[in-house]
């Protein structure tokens, strides 16, 4: 890993952490392609009618940390809302599923989602 | 020119009490006293299990700091009341009033005399600082006294903090001390309480040159493989069973030949296997010295309002990898610039290899850490921001 140390002082961490998680998203994304089938939906988190496709792309790609593991996704896994209009379910499914406990990229998402008012932040009770 | 009078409340307090805000409590009690009046109003508690009344009620100096304690009016069953809790908050999503009070008498510590104290003497403080939102001391002491209480809640984004008995704790005060700038931006975000007097302080690290000697911990507690340290409680809260967990993944995807070294009280069973070893409670010398001879400090807790020990750790020049699921301790790490985080196991297994591989990357998180403790949390500064908030607003 190119390691981005940042100025002689003081490494730049966040640049740290984004590459890490790049390598992660790239070996989960080779991982991927060994696999191409799409797992069976059996559960997930449901999202209500998030309106247009570009619409819950903006958003997700408005989310600094999502913005890159999204177009990594459409650009190399093609998986993020491969399912989309069949199952409203499916694009967290697919992620979890095909992520496995990749927390960070749910939650990333999950995060984008409540951000931009798509869904019910899960973590307030009222 | 007269100093202004400040009662310190808090749930326990004295020399054998542990638990990270009643040391905050303590210490700055200590050291305050050069600005303020300092008297601490407590429990007669030591054990936060049980709250049983173990210091006898009444007047005693601590280190110089006047303490008065109170006894609680009950005990709490440990097991009970985690089975109350439990119940409570895994089988429904809201409660009722009456039963969010219920679960509050419950945590204790209940002190009447000590609400009655409060009450009563009143016009002879100038200010209350209560220490931590989540017991009766604060829950029930603090509204009869608002309008010269400040809160410093030590709060976590954890069930509890959601309780809507809550809500006025945290809006009808004199103000609020967040130990970290993550604290406040959940407090904020909850309650809306921007508005109030509120400060951003911590708790000060003595950087000063700590006596280490590496080699003869090394051999006092024979360890002659690299080691990663784990410092603190080790429980659930603090996501031992975890970071147990994910050692053992990666020891098994990795042949790596690295210790997890423990330091701390256990409460629960620490996995019996060569390459996890627990030295239990260490003397202060000792444990700077595993700080200094770790290849960095591993810290997995959920929860924290401010975590001290990765702060130790880069005072020593030691880098830290934390929970990333803990803000607190990301944010730490993320403005010092003295650690990386991580989210899940993937990440947990690149950020321990980068650590251990590039020794140089190590060093200078170390020594970004040390610089931005020196430079934020000195007890000078720390004193200072303490002083200055509470002669603002008193």
């Amino acid at each position: 890993m190119e390691i981005p140390y940042g100025n002689d002082e003081k490494p730049d961490v966040e640049k740290i952490m984004f590459s890490i998680r790049s390598e992660v998203v790239a070996d989960l994304l080779k991982q991927r392609r060994r696999t191409p089938e799409i797992p069976e939906i059996s559960h997930g988190v449901p999202l209500p009618d998030l309106g247009s496709r570009s619409r819950l792309f903006r958003a997700l790609a408005s989310t600094p940390p999502f913005k890159q593991a999204v177009f990594q996704f459409l650009k190399l896994g093609r998986a993020l809302f491969y399912d989309y209009n069949k199952n409203n379910r499916a694009v967290i499914k697919i992620l979890t599923d095909e992520i496995d406990r990749q927390n960070y990229v749910v939650n990333y998402l999950l995060e984008a989602l409540v951000k931009n008012k798509l869904i019910a932040d899960p973590s307030v009770k009222k | 020119m007269t100093k202004k009078r400040i009662g310190f409340v808090v749930q326990r307090y004295g020399l054998e009490v542990s638990g990270g805000s009643e040391l905050l409590c303590r210490t700055l009690a200590e050291r305050l006293g050069k600005y303020f009046d300092i008297e601490v109003l407590s429990t007669c508690a030591i054990d936060h299990d049980t709250w049983a009344n173990e210091y006898p009620p009444g007047p005693q100096t601590v280190n110089g700091v006047p303490v008065l304690r109170f006894p609680s009016d009950y005990t709490r069953d440990p097991l009970e009341f985690e089975k109350f809790t439990f119940d409570l908050f895994n089988e429904r999503s809201s409660w009722t009033r009456e039963e969010e009070i219920d679960w509050m008498r419950r945590q204790g510590p209940y002190s009447q005399a000590l609400f009655d104290h409060l009450q009563a003497h009143k016009a002879s403080y100038d200010a209350f600082v209560f220490f931590t939102y989540l017991y009766c001391t604060a829950y029930f002491g603090l509204p009869p006294v608002r309008d010269k209480a400040f809160l410093l809640p030590a709060a976590h984004d954890e069930d509890y903090i959601y309780l809507s008995i809550f809500n006025k704790i945290f809006r009808d005060l004199r103000g609020i001390i967040f130990l970290s700038p993550e604290e406040q931006s959940l407090v904020n975000g909850i309650f809306g309480n921007r508005d109030l007097p509120q400060v951003v302080t911590g708790m000060g690290i003595d950087v000063a040159e700590k006596r280490t000697s590496v080699e003869a911990f090394r051999e006092k507690y024979n360890l002659r493989k690299p080691y990663i340290l784990s410092l603190g409680r080790i429980e659930l809260g603090k996501g031992s069973p975890h970071l147990f967990h994910y050692f053992d993944l990666y020891k098994k995807a990795e042949d790596r030949d690295v210790q997890l070294l423990l330091i701390g009280k256990s409460l629960i069973d620490i996995p019996d296997r060569p390459d996890i070893r627990h030295l239990g409670f260490v003397s202060d010398e000792d444990k700077c010295s595993a700080l200094a001879g770790a290849e960095f400090l591993l810290n997995g807790s959920f929860f924290e309002s401010l975590s001290i020990v990765i702060m130790e750790a880069w005072a020593l020049g030691v880098p830290a990898l934390v929970n990333g699921q803990c803000k607190v301790m990301a944010g730490q790490c993320a403005r010092s610039g003295g650690g990386l985080w991580y989210n899940d196991f993937n990440e947990f297994r690149k950020c321990v290899n980068l650590l251990l591989d590039d020794r140089e990357l190590a060093r200078k998180l170390g020594a970004s850490g040390r610089d931005f403790v020196k430079k934020n949390y000195s007890w000078e500064t720390i004193e200072q921001k303490y002083a200055s908030f509470l002669n603002r607003y008193i």
